[in-house]
């Protein structure tokens, strides 16, 4: 059902529209339990006695209305969408990106409180012996919270992405040795599914605006 | 700024040891004659310096390097050579970093061929920096 809004944004020249993968996680989640819960279920039905089989029904049962439900929140919103006016981002940067999702049947007018945080972390892999060891740390972490608005069956949000200049780095990814920033959501409110959402950043080696410094470990608080 | 190689006749003279991705680092790379010996073919031969640039990984976790930048330098009859060269740095980096569990540290190399010999290898860490971060680099690195 179309509430008249057009589906997907375009990018803004020089941006970026980030798209979650929410639909593929749902999808990939029923791909997989639905035949193992069957399998469970089959197996306890045809080795047990009447109350066995009972259980096996109810199993079949939930799993059978969780998939509904879960179908039914599915079809009721678009993919989230994360409309970047910069891409990739630079040290420095500091801008407002547009958090948007759009409702495919009539959904109530409503506030929705969005948590998050931006974060830069750096992942190492290493090997000792036969085991590949991996190791992460974050060295830069902002977290913010702001308040959505669903009219007309638009989610809106505006969520402040800076990037420092003192703290992180820009984004690289080797074999063993990788540097990524990435925004992690928590969108309780909005959807019964998969209320939890993450976009990954590109920062490239540039700074924004002629911003100061050259890039390096961070400085402790003064 | 100069650099003392490993090879006693060779010298490398590094214009600026800090460049912007997308930019270059130059460096006047000179040899003088070997004491005594022509540089004729057979065992010892100088049969070039080859210069290179590139960064490696510190740190934790397992070692990622790249050479970026790479070329020959020929040598005349006396081993003799002099030659400027600019050796790009890629628009993509990676910067200089000194981070948490990782560094990635930018070497500028020059490497002696002789022929049948151990080549005589000298290297120099340089700085690289993000695109206008040149104008604005007002401390010390950390890396240094």
């Amino acid at each position: 059902m179309s509430n008249g809004v057009p589906v997907g944004s375009s990018p803004p020249p020089g941006g970026r529209v980030l798209t979650s993968t929410r639909g593929t996680s749902f999808i990939g989640c029923v791909a997989v339990v639905v035949p193992l819960v069957l399998v469970i279920a089959i197996v306890i039905a045809l080795n047990g006695g009447l109350v066995a089989t009972f259980f096996a029904v109810v199993l079949v049962g939930v799993t059978t209305a969780a998939v509904v439900l879960g179908a039914s929140e599915y079809r009721k919103w678009d993919d989230l969408e994360f409309v970047l006016p910069q891409w990739p981002l630079r040290l420095g940067s500091d801008m407002p990106a547009e958090l948007i999702q759009r409702a495919k049947v009539a959904v109530p007018d409503r506030d929705i409180p969005v948590s998050g945080i931006l974060f830069c972390r750096e992942k190492v892999t290493y090997q000792v012996g036969t085991d590949t060891r991996t190791e992460k740390n974050d060295v830069h972490r902002i977290p913010f919270n702001v308040v959505g608005t669903v009219r007309d069956g638009v989610f809106r949000t505006t969520i402040p992405v800076q990037i420092p200049v003192h703290s992180g780095a820009p984004t690289i990814d080797f074999e063993h040795n990788e540097i990524r920033w990435r925004v992690e959501l928590d969108l309780e409110g909005l959807s019964r599914l998969q209320t939890k959402q993450s976009f990954e950043l590109v920062v490239a080696p540039q700074l924004s605006g002629g911003s100061g410094v050259i890039q390096d470990s961070p400085r402790p608080p003064a | 700024m100069m650099q003392r190689s490993a090879d006693p006749n060779l010298s490398i003279q590094i214009e600026h040891d800090i460049a912007e991705v997308g930019s270059f680092f130059a460096c006047t790379v000179s040899r003088s004659p070997t004491d005594g010996v022509t540089n004729e073919p057979g065992r010892g031969q100088v049969r070039g310096v080859r210069i290179e640039l590139g960064w490696s990984t510190e740190g934790r976790g397992d070692t990622d390097s790249d050479t970026v930048a790479s070329l020959v330098i020929p040598v005349d009859e006396f081993g003799m050579a002099n030659a400027r060269v600019e050796l790009p740095v890629p628009a993509n980096g990676p910067i200089s970093y000194d981070g948490a569990l990782i560094r990635v540290r930018w070497e500028l190399s020059a490497q002696t061929d002789i022929k049948l010999g151990v080549d005589q290898r000298s290297s120099a860490e340089v700085l690289v920096v993000p695109a206008r971060g040149l104008g604005t680099y007002d401390r010390a690195h950390p890396l240094r």
